[in-house]
């Protein structure tokens, strides 16, 4: 396992980050002042669901931010796994043909809480599910691609047949095929936003209108954004089988990232920007089209803040690029900051740096994002790693 | 990695510069002795001389049992079988730790290993047509044309008799399991022929613990019978040998096999229909020539036609993502050329084949079809036999040289999923050593080393479209094999201890350049020689026959198999068990037999990083055999308290099931 690399350089980029850190906890607490106005520290932990190479098998990184240590040996399973979290809980979601969702408290990481398989016997295939957002401790929404039904939750149970409390059906936005592949969700002030890809699985997966679905977690009801009685109440995209969506609230945007088709490609996909209050929309980055894409197909997407956003472009296979832009005027840093890479994820952490999944390397690698200078070159998860999430605890006095 | 391959070539030249001595009939003893169900033929391998180390199975061990090829030969030692769950499921075998990939699988001197996928599935093959069953483990006489590092499985089916018989037997056991068995020999002066036919149907609908894709949470686990796992398959085998004279012989035949066998989902729903189909059907003739121009030269020529289809349907897409309908055509037209010298003091043996193959696929929901794809293969061994001291001293040294051109046309999935034309072209040099030391009439020592390569297949070399992504610059897999022991074969007339066989041997293999693939962000896999790995072991194996006709049988596999991809993390092989220990009681009365049998494995890594931790195996199974002139029964109890057991982590296997089988030999 490799640590935290003791060079002068890094150790002088720890003492910033730690700093930045303090100074992070200190503002913390000025504007969010608990009873007796002390600020309580956070303590912040990155975890990350990794795979075999050979997609055998899988397993759960921890790594610490104090010290960038790893604890890489944690669960083991199988491969396709993401993971979703909520203050001091992360969820372990177990995809395709696992159908599962384990729940974990980061200081037991390796001791399971509960296990539960999300499949509906009414259902045919497997519900592959995708993402869990926590509205509170003790209920949810589960994301299923495979199905198109949300699952509403019950996190506090054991009991399989506590855990779904309630649905919400997206049916309606689906194809002939009866499945609008729900692939991201997002909570913000009491909205669900839920991101849909629309493939076509009769037809060799082709896109069909991609959409972002809104309702109110207060009734579960779905938020009409456009008055067209004809047409689904969600924000209809421009681009074409998105993955990924973030969301900057200081403009109150969201910003999907999205590749078009798969296979063979056709560059409808790109970064769209959606104004969360006139809902309209906007192409931000172009993936280009069949002669000219310099950027291959977007895959995924980070945004710091509204003139500081990355992402990851697919030429082929295992040649990715991350990439700098700025998410107001779409302008792209035509140089990468890395090339010639497998990156699934990156995720701006709790302390302002890019956190990339390295592939090649089986490990994290992380930017500075004042400069994007490499602030670690390489983290080692033993595996190799795919989603990356933060948990932040609170510690106590 | 170490690679002796210069030592071993310099052992084979300086082995034919050997000046042996004047020679006498060899004191080698068959450790098989008495036991030869079937005459010897011109390129068999003759177990008297060779140095390999052999697991045979007889026709009197298996007949009359339900169970499949791969359940016959799994107790033995250093042999693992991996099989998705119950009868006809699909069965991968290894050998002494190796990839089912690297076994090669023989049927009546036909190779069944294809170019389009490495590994033959076992449970194809019709058990009641097999006569025997060779295992050569390691190092490969020079009789199989093709070797590679994980060893051949020689599958002998009926061959024509002297006699005249007919045998029609009737079975039936658990999970509506039928079979109808009828073999019949027939000798006229010059002719002599054999037809054979077999029809098996299952439901396997077994027992199983269903844990509803929560594997830690047993609170939702429930015991279900497996659905959608029916199986049907019947074969038919028919041979005719004419004897021109005593020693040339020509012979024909024609197999056909067919077994339809339906996939359950992983949810074990009651309305899946997911199947795969497979047609397989060999034609050859055979030309024997046992003392060819001089009498010391024999001749086998051999011409051999094989067309092999298979249909998967997925059409409503229960198993996978996307809609499945793939048709798969293989053919395979074969010459084979041996030749054997027999001198005073050596022999020498000269085995040449050219093997030609096409394969088609067509993809009918995705329009991707794959047509005219061709493997042209040339192989020739050569292997001495140098008889020294008497013969109690054999040395063997031998060489084979392989050549292949490969030629595809079809979608890449990595050029955007355009039509490609591809070819590639390989050629390999495989020496190998053998000794053989008689060092008394009941013991012999043996020493072997041998170097072996895997071709990538079709589907690693090329893709399939859609699924799994091609590299055309793959290498063959290349390994060095090497085993030493002794069999020991003591008659204790007058004892308590009628007779005691012994053998042990331990065993080493380096292998490099594996094939393996590795999956990217979007889970698009592509195969790389990015494999490394070391496999030690030792097997030892002891029968001892005792008074009142009672047998004792211990086999047991010590194995270590280590990934060495990572040098600073070597990690355990998965799939694989350290320690396997099988103990059989034998019984036998006169015409009955009683048999109790224990299989014991140690818990297994179901993969290479060791994430994914498997429970150790304990199996029971028994059986009861009677035999008269003109009947014969059996019974066989298998997993007799139900151990839960899964060779793949996501299935499991049937817990007990019976079956019972009449036999009626009409004369």
């Amino acid at each position: 396992m490799k640590l935290f690399n003791h060079s002068k350089n890094n150790i002088k980029r720890l003492r910033q980050i730690t700093m930045l850190a303090g100074a992070a906890v200190l503002l913390n607490g000025c504007l969010h002042p608990s009873e007796d106005n002390a600020v309580t520290p956070s303590v912040h932990y990155a975890v990350i669901s990794t795979q075999a190479s050979d997609n055998q098998s899988g397993d759960i990184s921890i790594i610490s931010l104090e010290d960038f240590s790893a604890d890489n040996t944690n669960y083991g399973g199988l491969s396709d796994t993401v993971i979703s979290t909520h203050e001091d809980v992360f969820y372990r979601i177990g995809r395709l043909n696992q159908d599962n969702v384990s729940k974990f408290q980061i200081d037991a990481p390796d001791s399971r809480i509960w296990q539960h398989n999300v499949n509906d016997a009414s259902e045919e295939g497997n519900s592959n599910p995708y993402k869990l957002v926590a509205k509170d401790k003790n209920s949810g929404y589960l994301i299923r691609y495979g199905s198109p039904k949300i699952w509403v939750v019950n996190l506090n149970t054991s009991n399989l047949g506590e855990f779904k409390i309630g649905e919400i059906d997206l049916g309606h936005y689906a194809l002939d095929d009866g499945i609008p592949e729900a692939a991201d969700a997002l909570l913000i002030d009491d909205k669900l936003y839920v991101l849909m890809q629309n493939l076509d699985r009769n037809n060799g997966w082709i896109p069909g209108d991609a959409y972002v679905a809104i309702f109110d977690i207060r009734d579960n009801s779905e938020i009409a954004t456009n008055s067209n009685d004809s047409t689904p109440k969600g924000i209809r995209l421009i681009v074409t089988n998105p993955s990924k969506m973030k969301y900057l609230a200081s403009n109150n945007m969201l910003y999907v990232a999205a590749t078009g088709a798969y296979f063979p490609s056709d560059y409808t996909g790109g970064i769209e920007s959606i104004n969360l209050t006139n809902y309209n929309t906007e192409i931000v980055v172009d993936d280009g089209d069949i002669e000219e894409h310099p950027y291959g197909q977007i895959n995924n997407i980070a945004i710091l803040n509204s003139t500081r956003g990355y992402f990851v472009g697919s030429k082929a296979w295992k040649d990715d690029a991350l990439y700098h832009f700025n998410p107001s005027t779409g302008i792209v840093n035509p140089v990468p900051l890395e090339s010639n890479n497998d990156i699934e994820d990156i995720e701006i952490g709790p302390l302002g740096n890019l956190w990339m999944t390295d592939r090649d390397a089986s490990g994290i690698k992380i930017f500075d994002t004042v400069d994007n200078s490499i602030a670690e070159e390489l983290i080692s998860t033993d595996l190799v790693p795919y989603d990356i999430e933060f948990i932040s605890v609170k510690q106590s006095d | 990695m170490r690679s002796p391959v210069f030592t071993i070539t310099l052992l084979f030249l300086l082995g034919a510069f050997v000046q042996p001595s004047v020679a006498s009939s060899p004191l080698v003893i068959d450790i098989n002795n008495g036991i030869d169900a079937i005459p010897h033929e011109t390129g068999d391998v003759d177990k008297t001389i060779t140095s390999s180390f052999i697991q045979t199975v007889e026709a009197e061990n298996i007949r009359d049992s339900h169970l499949g090829l791969a359940q016959v030969i799994e107790n033995y030692s250093g042999i693992k079988i991996r099989q998705f769950g119950g009868l006809g499921s699909q069965s991968l075998v290894s050998i002494r730790g190796k990839s089912a990939d690297q076994v090669m699988i023989y049927l009546d001197g036909m190779l069944l290993n294809n170019a389009s996928g490495g590994s033959v599935d076992l449970s194809q093959i019709p058990i009641d047509q097999i006569v025997r069953i060779e295992v050569y483990k390691d190092i490969i006489p020079i009789e199989f044309s093709e070797a590679s590092n994980g060893g051949v499985i020689n599958i002998i089916t009926r061959r024509t008799k002297k006699t005249n018989t007919t045998r029609i037997s009737v079975g039936a056991g658990m999970f509506k399991t039928h079979k109808l068995t009828f073999a019949a020999t027939q000798s006229m002066k010059k002719w002599q022929y054999v037809a054979s036919g077999t029809y098996l149907k299952s439901n396997n609908n077994y027992k199983f613990t269903f844990e509803n894709g929560t594997p830690e949470s047993p609170d939702d686990h429930e015991v279900q019978n497996r659905q959608n796992n029916q199986l049907s398959q019947y074969n038919l085998i028919a041979k005719a040998k004419h004897s021109i004279t005593e020693q040339r012989t020509l012979q024909f035949a024609a197999e056909f096999f067919n077994k339809n066998k339906h996939i359950p989902s992983l949810r074990n729903r009651t309305d899946t229909h997911t199947y795969v189909e497979n047609n397989d059907k060999h034609f050859y003739a055979n030309y024997i020539d046992r003392q060819l121009g001089s009498k010391n030269l024999e001749l086998n020529l051999n011409a051999k036609a094989s067309l092999k289809s298979q249909r998967y349907d997925d059409s409503e897409r229960q198993i996978g993502l996307v809609k499945m309908l793939i048709d798969q055509n293989i053919k395979t037209f074969s010459g084979k050329g041996y030749v054997k010298y027999r001198g005073n003091t050596f022999d020498l043996v000269s085995n040449n084949t050219l093997r030609y193959e096409t394969l088609n696929l067509d993809d009918f929901y995705n329009s991707k079809n794959s047509k005219d794809n061709k493997r042209m293969t040339f192989s020739s061994g050569l292997q001495a036999y140098f008889y020294l001291n008497n013969k109690k001293l054999i040395v063997s040294p031998a060489v084979r040289y392989f050549i292949s051109q490969d030629n595809y046309s079809g979608y890449s999935l990595f050029e955007d999923d355009t039509k490609i034309d591809l070819s590639q072209r390989y050629s390999t040099l495989a020496p190998q050593f053998g000794l053989r030391y008689q060092l008394t009439t009941e013991a012999t020592l043996k020493f072997n080393a041998g170097q072996y390569y895997r071709l990538p297949n079709y589907i690693e070399l090329f893709g399939i479209s859609g699924y799994l992504g091609s590299n055309e610059s793959l290498l063959p897999e290349k390994g060095i094999n090497m085993d030493a022991g002794f069999e020991y074969l003591n008659y204790l007339k007058g004892n308590r201890f009628t007779q005691l066989n012994w053998d042990f041997s331990v065993f080493h293999s380096w292998i490099e350049n594996e094939i393996n693939y590795s999956f990217n962000s979007q889970g698009i896999g592509k195969p790389s020689n990015n494999y490394e790995s070391t496999i030690s072991g030792i097997e030892n194996n002891i029968t001892l026959e005792m008074f009142y006709d009672i047998d004792v049988v211990s086999q047991t596999t010590l194995l270590l198999p280590l990934n060495k991809s990572d040098p600073g993390n070597t990690k355990i092989l998965g799939g694989r068990s350290i320690w396997s220990q099988t103990t059989r009681l034998v019984l036998n009365h006169n015409q009955w037999q009683l048999f109790f049998e224990h299989v014991w494995e140690s818990p297994y890594y179901y993969d290479n990083e060791e994430r994914l931790p498997g429970k150790e195996k304990s199996v029971f199974n028994s059986g009861f055999n009677a035999n008269t002139k003109k009947l014969a029964f059996s019974l066989s109890l298998n997993n007799i308290f139900s151990h839960q057991n899964k060779d793949y982590f996501t299935q499991p296997s049937p817990e007990l099931s019976i079956f019972f089988t009449a036999s009626l030999k009409l004369s």
